[in-house]
């Protein structure tokens, strides 16, 4: 089974390869490069592995939320591919997969991911972890620092949310978190770890999670 | 790894998101479309005007499903394309990157190589789809909701810019017109539809730039003129009528005086008229009527954007073909900054 996962959503672009268990995976974290990284880094993975394009077996990506343009280009290029040799795609989370990339795995279950989202707003979720798997608590929203809604404690805070509204953000949340951790790098490896969690869509039925919607002004 | 020179390439798929139309085609040389599909985003009605967030999010919904329809259409399997062609500029960043990115994907996917089309070039090279296509060279007037400018089309591949819009589009002047009015989205029929009942002689309107030499348009200015007019007139409906019958004459009027000189300066007598604009049936009148040479207008649907001109166009250009491998795109792509075509395009 050989798998290839696509991380755009936010400033890092990372691409991920498992072949059978053998996972590669390449990153850089540089402004607007994601189109220019994503796909000499997948051809790189695919030729240290000895694959071609046609040996892949499945896809996984991050669909959202974050920043809106290099998320399509991560989301376009993996329906390009999807299309090409009818894969299917494991649409993921970008808070699952901050999440997960950024917890303690000694600490609490329950993880508040909140990710700077620009324009003074933030993307959150609070997901509990069993079997080193994500679940959902409630929804994935978009709000202003101090509307971040309060979490079941104990309770662990993940993203850069957490440094970049750090004044903003209630207090007495963060207080209540414990681990801390704002320095989170997104990271495709993640993403093929989550990928069984979420059911598998074709290329047409992948879409990106915006959750800012108000984007006609 | 394909060479630089792809002589070989015959079949190719074409994806065109520069704007608000999402296009998909395939060409085949010797055959030519051999399927198609456009899809016309409506979201940006309620706005009057393109908005570039919600065009990219509609070009991601509709672009992966119209490739895939166009390919069973055609009865296509992915190995008999021979290079994917996309619209990689001018345009809207975030819309061109949609097409950039699927077009890229799939193109590595299949394991062939990509030609980044310049939009215009479809736009010039579009009537060579039509079954009695012109001879080069023409003059062409591309006239559309993002663009208004004359070019000398001496062959394909050579092209130079006679004259272009300073400020707004014709087509753009009409949907802030209509707007203005009081009408739907895209504007150009809704002002043509209500100018029918107008008396175009009642208001004053300027022939912006008519009256000095060159070849370059304003509509700015026009626009400013029957917004004040409007703002002043308002009220009965035969007022309004007759400010877009004005309107409407003032923008024909100018576009077939600067047609007339471009006619004159080139010394050519062939005229192509494309663009979603040229569907005003009282520019075709006022064309066909004060020029002195033959003036040809392809089909609406090869008018307004879309994918076969994209893969037409990727087909002349095939020697550009290429595994770039990068998803990247020129909004602002002067039509002077193409390459001249490296080989000459059998008839």
């Amino acid at each position: 089974m050989n798998r290839l996962a696509i991380e755009t959503a936010f400033e890092t672009c990372s691409v991920a390869l498992d072949c059978g268990g053998e996972v590669r995976s390449r990153a850089m974290t540089e402004p607007r490069a994601h189109g220019r990284r994503l796909l000499p880094f997948i051809d790189e993975l695919l030729a240290e592995a000895g694959l071609g394009y046609p040996d892949l077996d499945a896809l996984v990506v991050d669909r959202g939320p974050g920043s809106f343009t290099s998320l399509r280009i991560g989301l376009g290029v993996a329906q390009g591919l999807a299309l090409a040799h009818d894969l299917p795609v494991h649409p993921v989370s970008s808070l699952a997969m901050i999440a997960a990339a950024g917890r303690d795995p000694e600490g609490p279950a329950r993880v508040l991911a909140a990710m700077d989202a620009r324009m003074g707003e933030i993307y959150a979720a609070v997901f509990r972890f069993g079997d080193d798997r994500p679940v959902l608590e409630g929804r994935e929203l978009l709000c202003a620092p101090a509307d971040l809604p309060a979490v079941e404690l104990p309770a662990q805070g993940i993203g850069t949310a957490f440094a970049v509204h750090a004044v903003a953000v209630p207090r007495a949340l963060v207080e209540g978190l414990d681990p801390v951790r704002s320095d989170v790098a997104p990271d495709a490896s993640v993403l093929l770890g989550l990928a069984a969690a979420v059911d598998p869509v074709e290329a047409h039925a992948l879409a990106p999670v915006y959750l800012r919607d108000n984007v006609a002004n | 790894m394909q060479s630089q020179s792809t002589p070989s390439v015959t079949t190719v798929l074409g994806i065109e998101t520069s704007c608000d139309e999402t296009g998909v085609a395939l060409y085949r040389h010797g055959d030519g479309i051999v399927a198609q599909a456009v899809h016309t985003q409506l979201d940006h009605a309620k706005y009057g005007g393109v908005v570039p967030e919600l065009a990219s999010r509609d070009h991601v919904r509709k672009l992966a499903p119209m490739i895939r329809q166009v390919l069973d259409e055609a009865g296509c399997r992915p190995a008999a394309i021979d290079a994917v062609a996309y619209t990689a500029g001018p345009g809207l960043a975030g819309a061109l990157l949609v097409g950039s990115a699927v077009a890229e994907g799939y193109a590595r996917g299949i394991g062939r190589p990509t030609i980044a089309v310049h939009h215009m070039e479809g736009h010039l090279l579009s009537p060579m789809l039509e079954p009695d296509p012109p001879d080069f060279p023409f003059v062409a007037l591309l006239v559309s909701g993002g663009h208004t400018m004359l070019i000398e089309v001496r062959a394909p591949g050579a092209y130079r810019l006679l004259g272009e819009t300073l400020d707004d589009a014709a087509g753009e002047a009409f949907d802030k017109t209509a707007r203005l009015l009081g009408l739907g989205y895209p504007g150009g029929p809704e002002v043509a539809r209500l100018a029918e009942q107008g008396n175009a002689e009642r208001f004053d309107f300027p022939r912006p730039m008519t009256d000095r030499p060159g070849l370059d348009f304003s509509f700015s200015g026009l626009k400013t003129h029957t917004r004040l007019l409007i703002q002043r007139e308002a009220g009965d409906p035969q007022t309004r009528a007759d400010i877009a019958a004005g309107f409407e004459r003032a923008v024909v009027d100018t576009l077939v005086i600067k047609c007339r000189r471009a006619l004159k300066q080139t010394r050519l007598d062939r005229l192509i008229v494309a663009g979603g604009v040229s569907a005003n049936r009282r520019l075709r009148q006022a064309l066909d009527a004060k020029l002195a040479g033959r003036v040809y207008y392809p089909p609406l649907a090869l008018c307004t954007d879309n994918g076969a001109m994209i893969a037409l166009a990727g087909w002349y250009r095939r020697a550009e073909a290429g595994q770039a491998g990068k998803v990247a795109v020129r909004p602002r792509w002067p039509l002077d900054e193409l390459p001249p075509l490296t080989e000459a395009a059998p008839a």
